[in-house]
């Protein structure tokens, strides 16, 4: 019987782990440039800290929190 | 070598003053490249904001919105960001001296804990969890991974986002199980089967996330004033250089972003 295992990321992701420190250097460049492309479209955003847009946030366009399950949408009073 | 990397050296010169977390932590443990963006936390003295400033301005390096690289209120909770071009990329750098949901305690842990001659220290898995309790889905799955390279069974326990594995957990180590539900609740439902806790997993998920939504509303509700005034002390700051941009978002900020935020860290 074949077991299950519950799968968080993909293989190739974990793929990491078999790389020389130096191929995931490169591996780890080159991605960051392939990814400087969405530059434009999440110029405003931030993905650490305590903040998630810049402003202005009264422009009416600011989606604070959207869940990747839904569109969750909740503005700051 | 990286950026990221490459900045965490600079950072860490002649003393340990960043440890580099988020999104390239998580390369460093071998899981995903998921991030563009760098994530530091910073040891929290004026030694240490003035060095890393250097750093930024040798790069070129101007703030985005956020608080000044400053203790005042960097020790709040607040972060800090600055960006620059260069290697061909957008580098942004984000800088917290208390990452959300490490103690006081753990946090002195954490100083001792890193080698002082290591000049790249990222964060370790343990802790990397308790940040990676984000709004954001995908640092879920982060911490399901981190989860199964641990080593030690009630970090697995505590950190596990996977049913079948709490299962195994709890056939293997029943004893730690129970000793640990009262810090993890949704041990629990561990006895009432797999799809229960399945069910309860997703609970705990959702409530991560929505505290966390909770938390950072409240930075972002006391950013208001500040956020209000940004664009123009922005284009002030445009032509300056890092440390004079510095020394002006200090003194506006001073009367537009309070150092606390009640309710705020951890």
């Amino acid at each position: 019987m074949i077991q299950m295992r519950d799968q968080f990321l993909s293989e190739e992701d974990l793929d990491l782990k078999s790389l020389s420190p130096e191929e995931l250097e490169s591996l780890w460049t080159e991605w960051l440039i392939q990814a400087q492309i969405t530059n434009d479209s999440d110029s405003r955003d931030y993905s650490h800290g305590v903040f998630i847009r810049e402003p202005p946030w009264d422009d009416g366009s600011t989606i604070l929190f959207k869940s990747e399950t839904g569109n969750q949408k909740s503005r700051i009073p | 070598m990286s950026i990221y990397l490459q900045l965490t050296r600079q950072f860490n010169h002649g003393r340990l003053r960043a440890i580099l977390s988020g999104g390239q932590a998580v390369v460093m443990h071998r899981l995903a490249i998921m991030s563009k963006d760098g994530d530091w936390i910073l040891r929290e003295d004026e030694e240490s904001m003035r060095h890393v400033l250097a750093v930024l301005d040798a790069n070129g390096a101007h703030y985005r919105f956020g608080a000044p690289l400053d203790i005042r209120w960097l020790s709040a909770g607040w972060s800090a960001h600055l960006e620059f071009m260069g290697h061909g990329l957008r580098v942004r750098t984000d800088f917290v001296t208390r990452p959300p949901r490490l103690s006081a305690e753990r946090l002195d842990g954490l100083w001792r804990e890193q080698d002082a001659k290591n000049q790249a220290p990222f964060l370790g898995a343990r802790d990397l969890v308790e940040t990676k309790k984000t709004n954001r889905e995908k640092d879920y799955a982060v911490i399901g991974e981190l989860a199964r390279g641990m080593g030690d069974i009630d970090d697995q326990i505590m950190c596990s986002r996977s049913a079948r594995d709490l299962m195994e957990l709890a056939a293997q180590r029943p004893d730690r199980v129970i000793a640990l539900t009262c810090q993890r609740p949704v041990l629990a439902a561990i006895a009432e089967g797999p799809e229960a806790l399945e069910v309860a997993l997703d609970a705990e998920r959702r409530r991560l996330m929505h505290a966390n939504e909770a938390r950072l509303a409240m930075y972002m509700s006391a950013a208001e004033p500040w956020a209000r005034v940004w664009h123009e002390i922005s284009r002030e700051m445009e032509a300056m250089p890092l440390a004079a941009a510095h020394s002006l978002m200090v003194d506006r900020a001073g009367t537009k972003l309070p150092f606390t935020v009640p309710g705020g860290w951890p």
